[in-house]
């Protein structure tokens, strides 16, 4: 919770007392703030997205030669490659400063392995539009479970009617966009496969 | 029928539980080290997997282009990313913008034909789905 964004509030927090604003200045500064943060993290998301969408069209290309999980053991070892480095180059020497790491953290990778086995099976049996369609509602219907339940010492986002009514329209144009026709064709033999899913 | 639903269900929660995991673990040893350490005990998995059902071929790679072999790397950033939005604006909103994106980005590929992907054609029921979907997020901001 704290990483970036501690920094950044400290680092606030020093102008804000060097510079003693009055009281009203210093809500507008803080309303001010709140917006920058929601833009700052609502960017992050979308380039993450954008991320996962070429990644997905990528994946898919490698999975036309390799198989769902010789693709699956390719892209999470060029993932921890990639995580490493960039470690090593942000963090240095605290890359294996690891005396905060908890069991349970090694083995949270195996979440993603269980997300592979799940989209594959539900490609299979669903197809991908359908499949699909339930995998995006239930990721947002339990990001919005996680929110407003604190679960796993998030910061808890008291639940709010406006959330609820935000993802059910997200939903429903998720089921616009993939019921309504579209003209395309896909090879039927290439469609069980996670990495055609998403 | 109802197996495939719940498959598909499951994995959704697996994908936010990822999301969520990931940002809880990056409090406690950093975000690039939680990265580095899902992702390899993930591919110690997959590869244990591979080995197991042998579907596929690992030596396959020899026939995928360089640029398509090097999407696993985006892995990085898309964790990182993630678990600072995630931080930053809670998981509702970070779920939602990163969905958007994904949908809006996959479209655009497929309207060009980028990459090889077969072109399709972006119908009405497509912008109104997306309308709806930012039209969402608004809502979640009022």
């Amino acid at each position: 919770m704290y990483g970036i964004v501690w920094d950044w509030k400290r680092w606030r927090g020093g102008i804000c007392t060097s510079i003693k604003p009055t009281k009203k200045a210093e809500a507008g500064k803080r309303q001010k703030r709140g917006g920058t943060r929601m833009g700052f993290g609502l960017v992050l998301a979308a380039f993450a997205g954008a991320m996962v969408a070429l990644q997905t069209i990528f994946n898919n290309r490698t999975d036309v030669h390799m198989g769902s999980w010789a693709t699956t053991t390719w892209v999470l070892g060029m993932g921890f490659i990639a995580s490493l480095a960039c470690s090593l180059i942000f963090e240095g020497g605290r890359t294996f400063d690891l005396h905060n790491m908890k069991l349970w953290y090694a083995f949270s990778g195996l979440i993603g392995v269980g997300v592979v086995i799940c989209l594959v099976l539900g490609v299979k049996i669903l197809g991908p539009t359908f499949s699909v369609s339930v995998t995006l509602t239930s990721q947002l219907g339990f990001a919005l479970l996680f929110d407003s339940m604190g679960w796993l010492g998030l910061e808890k986002v008291s639940f709010d009617w406006k959330q609820l009514a935000g993802v059910v329209i997200i939903v429903a144009g998720i089921y616009v966009f993939k019921f309504g026709g579209k003209k395309k064709t896909e090879p039927p033999e290439l469609q069980a496969s996670a990495f055609k899913a998403l | 029928m109802i197996r495939g639903i719940l498959f598909a269900f499951l994995g959704g929660a697996c994908i936010t539980l990822q999301g969520v995991a990931n940002a809880r673990i990056s409090e406690d040893i950093g975000t690039w080290q939680a990265a580095t350490v899902t992702q390899l005990t993930g591919f110690v998995m997959a590869l244990l997997i591979y080995f197991f059902v042998k579907d596929g071929d690992l030596g396959g790679f020899r026939k995928v282009k360089p640029l398509y072999l090097a999407g696993g790397a985006f892995g990085a950033v898309i964790i990182y990313s993630e678990v600072t939005a995630i931080q930053t604006i809670g998981v509702t909103f970070t779920i939602s913008a990163l969905l958007i994106a994904q949908l809006c980005v996959t479209f655009l590929i497929d309207t060009f034909g980028w990459f090889g992907r077969p072109k399709s054609k972006m119908g009405a029921p497509q912008f109104i789905g997306l309308a709806l979907m930012i039209g969402g997020v608004l809502v979640m901001k009022l």
